[in-house]
């Protein structure tokens, strides 16, 4: 089976088709923030290309889910949630900190704190131990909170080493936890992420399934937080 | 002869998520997944709600939207997605689900300009449109009068509010008498049993001057400042709100400006033809004073449920592309807010 995996929620668009015996057949990763839409399609259609591989060959959609700035990780998701719609193929998401801990493990081979930038001076938050599970977080933390005492990564924090979300790492852990038989959650396994809620429900739930050793996730975005409820002044669009 | 195009059309650019299935002029299915709901405690539509509330329907309203028509993604020639213009974020769902699926159906793809759409859907209701027409578009979001020579490649604006949209004004008054959002319907509603003659409100823009400088522009932001006057003056003489004479004679005041400014449109451009679309195009009293002001005009307005924001009017533009064989949009367009209307396709 062929994944495509797609990681949109740092400054960095990525791109990987990776066979199940984990073989990267081509990877790429463009970073321009602001610029998520215009890369994404595109992108995919060199990595498939790259790879000698038709679309209609791939057997699944990787996603990281965030938590990342909102705007660029929808396009991510929504991209994934076509295809997977398209192929007729599941679609599945990984939650975009635990991809970055799983590669600065594999390089360091210590804990890790994974910081992300979210807004303004927060930043979303998750420590790993040194087999690269996830023992707390996601979090959003204010940068006056974090006390960084162990090696921390992630997209432009505070941070002593700054890696991106790899598309290819991200393939890497679907598909080694399908082969370990976890299972792609439906949906309505979790919330739908906190309209009205503060994000802590969303947040203990993804930390009960990391405690399980569970890592999959539905293809919906972790927002860990409320939407801004302001109304522009005016609306352009609209009915 | 080859069957017509099964062109799928999204629209995600407010608080409607719209897929819809057009052939040729046949309407396969159109579904709306209305967030308007998750808006109303606001007073307005809030961008990162609608944005959320969009990928969250994307997909069974997709879904919805083929099995209604008995129809699989696959059996779809081309895909129409809203590239502007409207709320940024909530654009970008629909272009990224809209390359998505081109990416994976390998089908052509169209961004197109919102405006034009809300005049093509006519095509759906009255058959294809006599061109050259002019097209009035009102909404929460858009007061513009068009002149379109070919929907799909020659739209002009001749004029558009320099202020408040007409939908918006709506809104606002409607909060002023305690009315819910969205606040067309309700003054519509309670503006039954008023007398639009009962208070005179300004009509914007229609002194001489303006008629010289602003001549096909309209103005909101006036008579909503008057009927916060109104109101101001009756609490202050503690007299009894006549709430539904203030809704009818505001109400009057909106489209009695719209309907003259439209007809005398198309009498200075010598067209013969006026589009009504967006979501104020429901207003009864609209609708109304349109019949008896028209006089030899063609007047074309779609029912209620093809003027607001839906798929239909994206899918039946996205047909009328195909079939002029436009160049499709090259993967990796983004959204443009405020993308101006005579771009018809980006
Ligand atoms: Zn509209």
């Amino acid at each position: 089976m062929l994944a495509l995996a797609i990681d949109t929620a740092t400054s960095a668009t990525s791109v990987s088709v990776v066979s199940d015996d984990g073989r990267v057949r081509s990877t790429r990763q463009v970073v321009d923030a602001r610029r998520h839409v215009e890369t994404l399609s595109p992108l995919i259609r060199e990595v498939l290309e790259d790879a000698g591989v038709e679309m209609a060959a791939l057997g699944i959609v990787a996603c990281g889910v965030g938590p990342g700035p909102f705007t660029g990780l929808r396009v991510g998701i929504a991209t994934a949630l076509a295809i997977g719609e398209g192929l007729d193929i599941p679609v599945v998401g990984v939650c975009s900190l635990d991809v970055v801990a799983r590669a600065a493990v594999r390089d360091h081979g210590v804990p890790v704190t994974v910081l992300t930038r979210a807004r303004r001076a927060e930043f979303c938050w998750a420590e790993y131990d040194e087999r690269g599970l996830r023992s707390s977080g996601p979090l959003i933390k204010n940068e006056a909170d974090l006390a960084i005492d162990s090696l921390a990564v992630g997209d432009s924090g505070p941070v002593q080493h700054v890696m991106y979300p790899s598309a290819a790492d991200l393939a890497d852990v679907v598909l080694e936890r399908l082969a370990a038989g976890e299972r792609i959650p439906a949906t309505v396994d979790l919330p739908e992420e906190d309209a009205g809620q503060s994000g802590t429900a969303s947040a203990r739930i993804l930390q009960d399934r990391a405690r399980r050793g569970l890592l999959l996730l539905p293809p919906v975005p972790i927002y860990l937080r409320r939407p801004d409820a302001v109304v522009p002044a005016s609306v352009m669009g609209g009915a | 002869m080859r069957s017509e195009p099964l062109v799928l059309g999204i629209e995600t650019s407010c608080d409607e998520t719209g897929i819809a299935l057009v052939r040729g002029r046949t309407l396969l299915s159109d579904v709306v997944a209305s967030n308007v709901e998750e808006h109303v405690r606001f007073g307005g539509v809030v961008p990162e709600v609608a944005s959320r509330a969009h990928l969250e329907a994307f997909a069974p309203t997709l879904a919805r939207a083929c099995a209604e028509a008995g129809a699989r993604v696959t059996d779809v020639d081309a895909i129409a997605v809203t590239a502007g213009p409207g709320l940024a974020g909530a654009l970008l769902v629909g272009i990224s689900a809209a390359q998505g699926l081109a990416l994976a159906i390998d089908r052509p793809l169209y961004g197109v300009n919102h405006l034009a759409a809300h005049v093509a859907v006519d095509r759906l209701a009255h058959g294809e449109l006599p061109q050259p027409a002019i097209a009035l578009l009102v909404s929460g979001g858009h007061t513009s009068l068009l002149r379109v020579d070919d929907v799909t490649c020659d739209v002009e604006s001749l004029g558009a509010t320099l202020d408040d949209a007409a939908g918006e004004a709506f809104d606002k008054v409607a909060r002023l008498l305690g009315l819910s959002f969205p606040g067309g319907p309700a003054i519509d509603a309670l503006a039954r049993g008023g007398d639009p003659a009962a208070i005179d409100f300004p009509r914007g823009l229609t002194r001489p001057r303006d008629e010289v400088a602003h001549r096909h522009d309209f103005s909101f932001s006036g008579l909503k400042t008057a009927v916060v006057r109104w109101l101001e003056a009756c609490r202050r003489e503690g007299i009894d709100i006549p709430r539904a004479d203030v809704a009818a004679s505001f109400q009057e005041a909106v489209v009695d400006v719209l309907v003259r400014k439209a007809v005398r449109a198309c009498r200075d451009e010598g067209i013969d033809t006026l589009v009504v679309g967006g979501g104020v195009a429901a207003n009864s009293r609209l609708r109304m004073l349109l019949d008896e002001r028209a006089g030899g005009l063609d007047v074309r307005v779609p029912p209620s449920r093809l003027c607001t924001d839906n798929g239909a009017m994206v899918a039946s533009l996205g047909v009328a592309l195909v079939a002029r064989n436009a160049p499709p949009t090259s993967l990796g367009f983004g959204a443009d807010s405020s993308l101006p209307v005579e771009t018809v396709l980006t």
